[in-house]
């Protein structure tokens, strides 16, 4: 019966018709929404740490224990080295200073092998490769993320009840929203010394107002991976193109053959370069990259391939505790002449947002500082369903 | 109250506890249906999907580890493992089951949005392209699985969405390729190409 009155429960007679609204909902969807949320915000944040906890488990191979010296060893002594081995090198990765090892993958020409070391920053010597891996665990933790292991169906649950979430952040800072002068310097502190029913509210209310904005956007940037119109929406909102259908389909059709068109022009162009055959130098290569980008960074070195003939050198930016992490590019011909700096600051804002919509998702985008401010947000929107229903089972 | 709370969170429990159905690779057990095996050719069958699982898990996680992570390195793992396989199933399949193997796998092999490379180089050789023709027709292809595969943060997740990105530049690669080709020589494209029609109608996004 009282959870019937709880539910159903009627208007109060100070009570505006809106808030009134907002309240009722707050508590239908909440409840309606508590444990997908719940479950979904605890994987994310356990999956953030994927990268970190990997490399902790590889802690001897990936960080450098010997960082008495500080030249860096040349890509071509590195490719030198592994070609001794009948080892093609396809990728070199650099580290952005020397606490940790580099990076190299490679193709085994005997062996018809792919595999990596970690070298040494400044003598080249092969400290190993990471063994210990945690691709099951973690793989199951963005599994129960995206679908709750339910496939379709789960990704469908997963992003009708974020979108609740949505709604449910918005009805939660009208609630939040004070009445008085004593109301506001309530709805800013936990008062810990009250009795736990009081500690409980602040902890949801307080704690929801402080990360409002970050839930909000990391639950839009969620929904735009889960929903086409989502997507749609925030990138013709950003200037971009609208996602195909049967709508624009004809008056899309045009802009979509210059893309064909372009990408041709770059295949053609591609043919030609295939036919090249230069000994390039990686040193002169790298040099010229960082001339062209001159910030602290990672650097990645990637090789041309049988699909792709172009040398292409990757940094991405690692300066500032808060600082972008994003790529730019520098492309180099066959015959290692410069082709192409692709800035990521020169793309459009449409395009910028779809290249770093994963992580500014994962809050990857601002570095480590950025995961462990996602991880304390999304632990604390975790906790929103389980201070709510205590809120709730309080009233009953 | 209580009961509710503790009902809610065991309908999760159970759905999140499910076995979820593998995305990624081919579902060998789907194949095994079709191919009417006997009890000595099913503990071979079972034998060989096992271990060829193993190692695909093994070079996926060497690949996640160096850092190249990518769609087409993805693919060169999913190529090369699945050709291994299929020539471990010969050793004790009949011709005819070894048909429906190699079909199988073509038509299921993931990442595989463009027409298989054994329908591009049979392609080649029917129309009888000459070495000009070829690189071009080569470079319309990779211009095709390039733009698609540009398009994929339009339709990701959107299977009806990626269909109709492929199509489109599916038309547009129809264009190019006509302008290199004979008529006649596109008359038999257009035949050939009938072969795999299932190619972007079954886009999962």
């Amino acid at each position: 019966m009282r959870l019937k009155q709880s539910l159903f429960r009627k208007k109060r007679k100070k009570e505006s018709l809106f808030k009134y609204i907002m309240s009722v909902s707050h508590l239908w969807l909440g409840l309606l929404s508590s444990v997908v949320v719940f479950v979904v915000c605890f994987s994310g944040a356990m999956y953030s740490f994927k990268t970190q906890i990997s490399e902790l488990l590889n802690y001897e191979v990936v960080f450098n224990q010997e960082t008495k010296q500080t030249d860096w060893i040349q890509p071509d002594q590195i490719k030198t080295n592994f070609q001794q081995k009948s080892q093609n090198i396809t990728n070199i990765i650099y580290p952005s200073d020397f606490s940790r090892n580099i990076l190299v993958a490679y193709h085994d020409i005997e062996e018809e092998f792919d595999g990596h070391y970690y070298i040494h920053p400044s003598t080249g010597e092969i400290i190993g490769s990471s063994s210990r891996s945690t691709g099951a665990f973690f793989d199951l933790m963005k599994s129960i993320h995206k679908n709750l292991l339910l496939g379709k169906v789960g990704n469908h649950l997963v992003g009708i009840s974020i979108l609740i979430f949505v709604i449910l952040l918005i009805s939660g800072l009208v609630l939040w929203f004070p009445k008085n002068k004593k109301q506001w310097k309530q709805g800013f502190k936990i008062k810990w010394s009250a009795k736990w029913a009081r500690v409980v509210y602040d902890l949801h209310n307080t704690l929801g107002f402080y990360t409002f904005l970050l839930l909000l956007f990391i639950s839009i940037t969620g929904l735009y991976v889960s929903y086409a119109w989502v997507k749609s929406a925030v990138v013709v909102s950003l200037g971009g193109q609208p996602v195909l259908n049967a709508s624009n389909a004809e008056a899309m059709k045009g802009e979509l053959s210059n893309v064909f068109a372009s990408f041709l022009e770059e295949s053609m162009d591609n043919q030609e370069e295939k036919k090249k055959e230069a000994n390039v130098s990686l040193n002169t290569l790298l040099k010229d990259a960082s001339q062209r980008l001159p910030y602290k960074g990672i650097t990645t070195i990637q090789l041309p391939t049988e699909d792709n003939p172009l040398y292409q050198i990757t940094k991405i930016k690692q300066e500032g505790i808060f600082s972008a992490v994003v790529p730019d590019h520098v492309k180099y011909g066959k015959d290692g002449k410069f082709k192409k700096l692709v800035l990521f600051s020169d793309q459009s804002i449409a395009d910028q947002f779809m290249e770093v919509s994963l992580p500014l998702h994962t809050g990857e985008i601002l570095g480590l500082s950025g995961i462990i401010l996602y991880f304390i947000v999304t632990m604390i929107a975790c906790s929103l369903p389980v201070t709510g229903i205590l809120i709730w089972v309080k009233k009953l | 109250m209580k009961k509710l709370v503790v009902l809610l969170m065991a309908v999760t429990l159970f759905f999140s506890c499910s076995e979820e159905k593998r995305r990624r690779g081919i579902d060998f057990s789907k194949l095994k249906a079709e191919l009417n095996l006997t009890d000595a050719q099913v503990e071979k069958y079972d034998a060989v999907v096992a271990s060829s699982d193993e190692e695909r898990q093994k070079q996926m996680e060497e690949m996640k580890a160096s850092g190249k992570m990518n769609r087409k390195g993805f693919m060169k793992i999913m190529k090369t493992s699945y050709t291994k396989q299929e020539a471990a199933f010969k050793d004790f399949l009949n011709e005819e089951q070894q048909v429906l193997v190699h079909e199988f796998i073509k038509k299921n092999m993931p990442g595989q949005s463009d027409y298989s490379d054994e329908l591009k180089a049979e392609i080649i050789q029917t129309l009888a392209l000459d070495s000009a023709q070829t690189v071009k027709y080569k470079a319309v292809n990779q211009a095709f699985a390039k733009a698609f595969r540009d398009a994929h943060d339009h339709y990701h997740g959107n299977g009806e969405a990626a269909n109709m990105y492929w199509n489109q530049f599916n038309e547009d690669r129809k264009t190019a390729l006509q302008k290199i080709f004979t008529e006649e020589q596109y008359a038999q494209y257009l035949e050939l190409i009938k072969k795999e029609n299932y190619r972007g109608k079954n886009e999962r996004g």
